[in-house]
């Protein structure tokens, strides 16, 4: 099964993505992993002809790992994802958005002394010390906030330093970005990632 | 997941977002209920501390899983709560309870006496003594028997023919198919056979269970488990398909064998699956082939089951309807029809199970569709005779569609 673009997320940042990608006319598929906050956005989705996987989540990505061997290149490629439920069934797509939200959303998982990325092992931009992760003043901005996927311009996240040249990062996965930092960047970043998109289709002549 | 959870289901992952008390719809209409959150694994806690926490009205949950789909953490909410029911109610059930649970002894009873049964069931007078006596509501149309059941039907007239294609699946056929509607099981072998494939039945099959285990018979439904375990493992380990057309079989075995009844069910693997889901991936792949009769039409609404949604399969069965040409499928918005299996046939339930369903019966009756397609037996019964709209399975959905003899032709080929 193809689609042309798969968000992994259905919280605020992956379904305004996901129906700004869907009125442009692409065929779009949401992964939640636990239904949405809102009901109303993946109903609104749903109603337009987008597709919902309700209460499943990735299981693993399947990359082309040529790319990323090839020193030429230093590219990698998502090809398709396998969910926890469809299990062994590969669903592809030409562009992978990420929205998977940071600690609570489980986008980023923390344990003693490491932080990674749930879904992909993507590259995490994270202070190597962990006595600076917090700021022992309760108050003051915390730095462990602005964990996540560290991105390019494009806001493509890199894998084992490669750029996974089709997978592209919004919201709170995102490195600096947290709603308690500031909440206008979830959408702001979705919107960015939309643009980008949008933007290599019609250079390829999509 | 969390290296040292050290209960079941997942408990200790709830982190009280409280994001399942929107999705329940017995909360929507029973005030009483306290809902997946307190039932689940708040509820687990004080239990756990004390038994005299736990709460009667836990009996009202449908089991309906839409907890579990809303839920970010992966608790599982209603095997928490069905657990707990089996621990600390000791439920006996009722002379009604475990009649409307035991679909495998009612079906060989009734069967043989079918046209006396159905029969005698649709009568006014019988009605109220079931309504009177044994508290199964008046107002729902009681499902029919059939004369003959599936197994015999496909012993005598389908079995002798299977042997001959080279591919072959096992079929779980389930009770429904066997006792009250064995043409749904008719057109899954001929869909199969037109796509070249051959159909065997299991050595041993059981119901599954799942009416057992919300009448509180949780040993009943072990002893089917294992019997359907080893059934389907032994399927499995001869590298065939074991494919059902009723989606709450299949997660009952999938899902609830090892979570609610702590049997394990390694054995089927991924050796089992949906019909719909079978037949898109093979005709996807390439493996079957499949051509449509021409000039065909329809306009059909999709209702997912609630056990369908929480599979996670309900995008196969839609891929394959949409693969119709011809076919306009409209998507229901996702809710709960309310009769979830045996509960909506109690007399107490019966108004909550109507109210419960009433934004899905809304919504049919808005698009106003030719038909309804849903894989599920139950919320066929509940939305046939709540909107008076046609249910179909996928399978028999898909059957009509196709020109058989082409369809036959195009894959003798490919054997």
């Amino acid at each position: 099964m193809k689609f042309d673009v798969i968000v992994i997320g259905a919280g605020k940042s992956g379904m305004a993505a996901a129906q700004s990608l869907k009125d442009a006319g692409l065929k779009v598929a949401v992964i939640a992993a636990g239904s949405s906050v809102s009901q109303v956005s993946t109903r609104r989705f749903e109603n337009g002809g987008g597709i919902v996987l309700h209460g499943d989540s990735v299981a693993e990505g399947v990359f082309d790992n040529e790319h990323f061997s090839s020193v030429i290149f230093e590219t990698g490629l998502l090809k398709a994802v396998k969910t926890v439920k469809i299990g062994d069934y590969p669903l592809e797509a030409d562009y992978f958005v990420l929205a998977s939200g940071k600690f609570l959303g489980g986008g980023i998982t923390v344990s003693m002394g490491s932080v990674r990325e749930s879904v992909f092992d993507l590259d995490v931009a994270v202070t190597p010390d962990r006595a600076e992760w917090f700021d022992a003043d309760f108050q003051a901005p915390q730095p462990f906030l602005g964990f996540g996927v560290r991105v390019d311009e494009l806001s493509r996240p890199f894998k084992g330093g490669a750029v996974v040249s089709n997978l592209f990062a919004c919201g709170e996965v995102l490195e600096g970005v947290s709603v308690l930092i500031d909440p206008s960047e979830i959408e702001k970043s979705a919107e960015r990632v939309v643009a980008n998109i949008l933007k290599l289709r019609a250079d390829a002549g999509e | 997941m969390q290296e040292n959870n050290i209960s079941l289901n997942n408990f200790e992952q709830c982190v009280k977002c409280a994001i399942c008390t929107d999705f329940c719809p017995v909360m929507k209409v029973l005030p009483a209920y306290p809902g997946p959150k307190k039932a689940g694994p708040d509820g687990e806690r004080l239990r756990m501390m004390d038994a005299a926490f736990f709460d009667a009205n836990l009996k009202y949950c449908l089991n309906c899983k839409r907890c579990e789909q809303a839920c970010p953490s992966g608790v599982r909410i209603a095997d928490i709560i069905h657990s707990a029911r089996e621990k600390y109610a000791h439920p006996h059930p009722s002379l009604r309870d475990a009649m409307l649970a035991s679909t495998d002894f009612m079906g060989s009873v009734a069967s043989p006496l079918a046209p006396v049964v159905n029969a005698t069931l649709g009568l006014g007078a019988t009605k109220a003594v079931l309504d009177g006596v044994m508290k199964i509501d008046s107002h729902r149309t009681l499902p029919k028997y059939s004369a003959r059941k599936f197994t015999s039907w496909f012993k005598k007239e389908a079995a002798p023919l299977q042997d001959k294609f080279p591919r072959q699946v096992s079929y779980f056929h389930g009770c429904y198919v066997n006792y009250n509607y064995p043409q749904l099981g008719k057109d899954f072998v001929r869909l199969l056979n037109a796509l070249g494939y051959g159909v065997q039945l299991l050595d041993k099959e059981k119901c599954c269970g799942v009416a057992m285990i919300s009448a509180g018979m949780f040993d009943a439904a072990r002893k089917n488990a294992a019997v359907n375990v080893a059934s389907i493992g032994d399927a499995a380990s001869q590298g065939r398909k074991v494919l059902a057309t009723s989606s709450t079989c299949v997660l009952t075995m999938k899902d609830e064998y090892p979570g609610i009844l702590g049997v394990d069910n390694s054995a089927i693997g991924d050796a089992m699956s949906f019909a719909a889901r079978f037949v898109f991936e093979e005709i996807e792949s390439g493996r079957a082939k499949v051509a449509f009769k021409e000039g065909w039409r329809a306009r059909a609404a999709y209702h997912v089951p609630c056990h369908m949604e929480r599979l996670g399969w309900g995008i196969f069965t839609r891929r394959l309807m949409e693969m119709i040409p011809g076919m306009d499928l409209i998507m229901l918005d996702s809710n709960c029809c309310g009769i979830s299996g045996t509960y909506g046939f109690k007399k107490e339930n019966f108004e909550r199970s109507q109210q419960i369903g009433a934004p899905l019966f809304d919504n049919i009756v808005k698009v106003a569709p030719e038909f309804v397609v849903c894989e599920c037996e139950t919320c066929k019964w509940q939305i046939e005779m709540s909107t008076g709209y046609k249910v179909k399975n996928p399978v028999s959905v898909f059957l009509d569609a196709i020109d058989i003899e082409a369809t036959a032709a195009l894959n003798v080929s490919l054997n």
